[in-house]
C-alpha cells in the first residue's frame, strides 16, 4: 500500500532524512518511532504530499505521490500532530468541507459524521466555532474528518497527544477495525507501549536513518520496545 | 518594579522583532525595511503637508501651521488608537501565561499599554517631529524649541490612547458573548474610525483657499475641544513653561487614573474572551453535496468575509468607489455643468466623464487585491490544502474568484449607475464593462503571482500579513503604479490622436493579454511554486 524507496530530504544544505526505505502492506499497522528531530514528521509530510523531496520515490498503491498527487491523496487521510484547522469554520462546516472534497454522498456522510461524533463525544459541539475548541476537541474533529471518507491509507503523526483516555481507546479500536477491512495505517508516536500492542511492524529512526526495522515481535524479543529504543540511541 | 521593567522589555522585544524574524539575514533586513515603510510614509506626508501650508500661509501666521500639524498628529493618534486598541489590548496570546506568573494585573496592563503606546507613538512621532523641525527652521527657532518639542511629543498620544482604550473596552463589553462578537467588535471599531474621520473633515482643511478662515476655524476648534493640544503647541511656540507643563501633567494624571480605574475591567474582559459561543441543542442536518470548486470557493469566501480587517484593508477601494459614485450621482447637475465648461476647449465632456470614471475604477480596483495575501493567510492551515485531493488549479481559481467578485460587483454597479446618470453611449458602456472584468482578473492573477513568490506563512496575527507583508505592499503599490501610469499615459501620449473609449479598449486588450500570460504561468511555474511551499 505504501512503499518508500531511498527517500532523501534536505532543508537547504542540511540533509535531514538520509535515504530511508520501507513498505507498509494492506491491512498492516506500521509504527514509526524516533527521537525529536529524527525526521519522522518530515517523512510523513512527504508521504502526504505537503513536502517535496529531492531523491527517492514514495508510492501509494503503486502511484507516485509526486507524479500523481491527486490520485494518491484520494486514498490517504492525514492527521498532523497539531491539527491547525480553519478557525473561522464550525465543526460541522469543516466536516462538510472534507465530505465535499472527497465527494462523499450526503446520506453516507451524515450517517458517518453522526456515528463518529457521538462516539468521540463532540456531537453537541459541532455547531460551535473551531476557534472555541480545545486541542483535544480539534484532534477529535480532525480524526472524524480523516475517517469519514474511509481511506485506504491512514497517516497519523503522534495521534494520541491531546486525546483523553476514552478517545485514545476508541482510536485504537478503530485502527484495528480499519486494518481488518484492508486499510493500512502508518503512524509516528512517542508512546512506545501503544506501538508494542498495536503495530505489526515498526521502524526506529535516528538522525534521518532507519537503524532498526522489522516485525514488532522480532524486534522486541525478550525486551520492551523502550529498552530496544534506548539501546539504539 | 523590576518585574514590570522586565515585562515591558520582553513585550517590546517580542512585539518589535517578532514581525521581522527571519532565518535568512538578507530577508531579515528586508522585512525590517518593510516595517519602516509606513513610518517613512508618515514622515513624507508631514513634510508634504507642512510645505504645502507654508507656501500659502503668510509668515506672520506660521504658528497656525504648527497648530494644524499638532491637531493632525492628535487625530492620527486617536484614529490609530481606536483601530489598534482591540488587537493590542485584547486577545493577546500570552494572557494565560502572564496571569499564571507572580505579576500584578496592573503591571500586565501597563506592559500592554506600553507596547500599544510605542506603536501609536511611532506613527505620531514620524509625523509630528518633522513638522516641528520644519516649523523651527521656518521661524529660525532656538535649540530649546527643538528640545522641548521633541521631549513633549512623547506625551501627545496619551489622552487619545486613553479615549481609544475606553472605547475599545466599551465595544468589548457590548459584544459580550454573542455568536458574532468578533465581527461586532471589528465593525464597531471601523464605525468609530469612520465617524472620527467624518467629524474631522467637517472642520475643513482647505489649504488652497485664499481665505484662511477655515484654517483659523480648525485652530479655534482645537482650542475649544482639545485644549491640551492647543496650549501645549502654544507653549512650544512661546517656550512658556507653564503652558507646556500643565497639559503634560494633566495627560500623565489622566493616564495614571485610567490605569488605576480600569485594570480590573481590562483583566475581566480578557478572561471573558476565553469563553466561546456555544450552540445549544445542535442537530445534524444533511447538506447538499457540492463540487470541489464550489466547496473551495465557499471556504475562500468565508475566510475573506469573516475577517473584517481583511475586508476593510483590501476592499476599502470599493467602499470609496461606492461613496464616490453616490456623490457623483447626487451632484450630477454640478458635475455636468463643470464638464460642459470643457466644450470650449474642444473636449467632449461625456468622453472625459467616461474616461475619468474608468480611471477611478481602475485605480480603486487595483487597491482591492485580496489575492495578494491569500496564500500567505493559509498559514498554519496550509497542510489541509496540500494534503487533500485538490488540484492546484482549483486552489488558485477559488482565491481568484473571490477577488474578482469583490471588484466586479461594486465596480459594475457604480459604473452602470454613473453611465445612466451621465447618459453615456452604449459603446462606452460595453467598453467599460469589458475593462472592469479584464482588470478584475488581472488584479487577482497579479496578486496570486506576487504572493506565490513572496509568501509569509508564519505569523502571529493575520493583520501583520494583510498590512505589512512584502506581497501586500508590492501588490498595492505596484497596482497603483500600473493603474495611475495607464491613466496618465493617455494624457501624456495618446489624447491628441485617440478617443478615450478607444484607449480604454486598448487597455482592456492589454489586461486580457496579461491575464492569459499570468494564468499560463500559474498553471506551470506557479503550480510548482505552490507545491514547494511549506511552513
Amino acid at each position: 500500500m505504501l512503499k518508500i524507496q531511498n527517500y532523501h530530504k534536505s532543508y537547504g544544505n542540511k540533509e535531514v532524512v538520509k535515504g530511508i526505505s520501507l513498505e507498509v502492506k494492506p491491512g498492516e499497522i506500521f509504527g514509526f518511532i524516533g527521537h525529536n528531530g529524527a525526521g519522522k514528521t518530515t517523512t510523513i509530510k512527504s508521504i502526504v504530499g505537503i513536502l517535496e523531496f529531492e531523491e527517492g520515490e514514495i508510492l501509494i498503491d503503486g502511484k507516485s505521490i509526486q507524479k500523481d498527487p491527486i490520485a494518491c491523496k484520494k486514498m490517504i487521510a492525514y492527521i498532523p500532530d497539531n491539527p491547525d484547522l480553519y478557525e473561522n469554520l464550525t465543526g460541522i462546516q469543516y466536516l462538510n468541507f472534507i465530505g465535499n472534497i472527497f465527494q462523499i454522498e450526503k446520506e453516507v456522510r451524515t450517517k458517518r459524521i453522526e456515528e463518529y461524533a457521538k462516539e468521540l463525544e463532540i456531537y453537541s459541539n459541532l455547531g460551535d466555532s473551531i476557534s472555541s475548541y480545545s486541542h483535544g476537541m480539534k484532534q477529535k474533529l480532525a480524526l472524524i474528518g480523516a475517517l469519514i471518507h474511509e481511506p485506504k491509507l491512514l497517516i497519523l503523526d503522534e495521534p494520541f497527544v491531546g486525546l483523553d483516555p476514552k478517545a485514545a481507546f476508541i482510536l485504537k479500536n478503530r485502527m484495528k477495525e480499519m486494518c481488518a477491512r484492508g486499510c493500512s495505517i502508518f503512524f509516528s508516536t512517542h508512546v512506545l507501549e501503544v506501538v508494542e500492542k498495536l503495530c505489526d511492524h515498526v521502524a526506529i529512526l535516528r538522525a534521518g536513518e532507519i537503524v532498526c526495522m522489522g516485525a514488532t515481535e522480532d524486534i522486541i524479543k525478550n525486551q520492551s520496545l523502550e529498552e530496544v529504543f534506548l539501546e539504539l540511541e | 518594579m523590576n518585574s514590570l521593567f522586565e515585562l515591558i522589555r520582553i513585550q517590546c522585544k517580542n512585539f518589535l522583532f517578532a514581525s521581522t524574524q527571519r532565518t535568512n539575514r538578507k530577508k531579515g533586513i528586508g522585512s525590517r525595511l518593510m516595517l519602516m515603510l509606513p513610518f517613512a510614509l508618515m514622515a513624507f506626508l508631514a513634510v508634504e503637508y507642512s510645505m504645502m501650508l507654508y507656501e500659502v500661509v503668510p509668515a506672520s501666521s506660521y504658528d497656525i501651521v504648527l497648530h494644524l500639524m499638532s491637531f493632525v498628529g492628535i487625530f492620527l493618534a486617536f484614529v490609530l488608537g481606536v483601530q489598534l486598541a482591540q488587537g493590542q489590548l485584547f486577545a493577546f496570546k500570552d494572557f494565560d501565561f502572564l496571569m499564571s506568573l507572580p505579576i500584578s494585573s496592573r503591571d500586565i496592563m501597563i506592559s500592554k499599554l506600553v507596547s500599544f503606546y510605542l506603536l501609536v507613538y511611532g506613527y505620531v512621532a514620524f509625523f509630528l517631529l518633522p513638522a516641528i523641525g520644519i516649523y523651527g527652521y521656518m521661524t529660525d527657532a532656538s535649540i530649546l524649541f527643538y528640545l522641548v518639542g521633541f521631549l513633549s511629543s512623547f506625551f501627545v498620544p496619551l489622552i487619545p490612547m486613553v479615549i481609544a482604550s475606553v472605547i475599545a473596552m466599551l465595544i468589548r463589553k457590548l459584544a459580550g458573548k454573542s455568536k458574532y462578537k468578533n465581527l461586532f467588535t471589528n465593525i464597531m471599531s471601523v464605525v468609530f474610525v469612520i465617524l472620527i474621520m467624518v467629524a474631522s473633515f467637517s472642520v475643513s482643511f482647505a489649504a488652497e483657499s485664499s481665505d484662511f478662515s477655515s484654517l483659523y476655524q480648525t485652530v479655534e476648534f482645537t482650542r475649544n475641544y482639545l485644549p491640551f493640544s492647543y496650549y501645549l503647541t502654544q507653549g512650544w511656540i512661546e517656550l512658556n513653561p507653564i503652558m507646556i507643563l500643565v497639559p503634560l501633567l494633566a495627560e500623565v494624571l489622566i493616564f495614571a487614573l485610567f490605569i488605576i480605574f480600569f485594570q480590573q475591567t481590562f483583566i475581566r474582559l480578557n478572561s471573558n474572551l476565553q469563553e466561546g459561543y456555544h450552540v445549544k441543542n445542535f442537530q445534524l442536518r444533511s447538506e447538499k453535496q457540492k463540487s470541489v470548486f464550489q466547496t473551495m470557493l465557499e471556504k475562500e469566501c468565508r475566510k475573506y468575509f469573516t475577517n473584517f480587517m481583511y475586508v476593510f484593508n483590501t476592499a476599502i477601494g470599493q467602499m470609496m468607489l461606492m461613496f464616490g459614485a453616490g456623490y457623483l450621482i447626487y451632484n450630477r447637475a454640478d458635475v455636468l455643468y463643470m464638464l460642459d465648461q470643457l466644450t470650449v476647449l474642444g473636449i467632449n465632456p461625456k468622453s472625459w466623464a467616461f474616461f475619468g470614471v474608468c480611471s477611478i475604477i481602475m485605480i480603486l480596483g487595483h487597491m482591492t487585491c485580496s489575492c495578494g495575501v491569500s496564500i500567505s493567510l493559509e498559514g498554519k492551515n496550509l497542510w489541509i490544502t496540500k494534503s487533500l485531493p485538490i488540484e492546484t488549479r482549483t486552489v488558485f481559481l477559488s482565491k481568484l474568484m473571490v477577488n474578482v467578485l469583490v471588484i466586479i460587483v461594486p465596480s459594475l454597479i457604480c459604473f452602470l449607475l454613473t453611465s445612466y446618470a451621465f447618459a453615456l453611449p452604449l459603446f462606452d458602456i460595453i467598453m467599460g464593462i469589458l475593462l472592469i472584468v479584464a482588470m478584475a482578473f488581472f488584479v487577482g492573477l497579479f496578486g496570486l503571482t506576487v504572493n506565490l513568490h513572496y509568501p509569509k506563512l508564519v505569523f502571529d496575527r493575520e493583520i501583520m500579513v494583510i498590512k505589512q507583508s512584502a506581497s501586500s505592499l508590492i501588490t498595492i503599490f505596484g497596482g497603483l503604479g500600473i493603474s495611475i501610469g495607464l491613466s496618465a499615459l493617455y494624457g501624456l501620449v495618446f489624447y491628441s490622436f485617440m478617443e478615450p473609449d478607444i484607449y480604454i479598449l486598448l487597455i482592456t486588450m492589454v489586461y486580457l493579454f496579461m491575464d492569459v500570460i499570468f494564468w499560463y504561468y500559474l498553471m506551470r511555474g506557479g503550480s510548482k511554486k505552490f507545491a514547494s511551499l511549506y511552513n
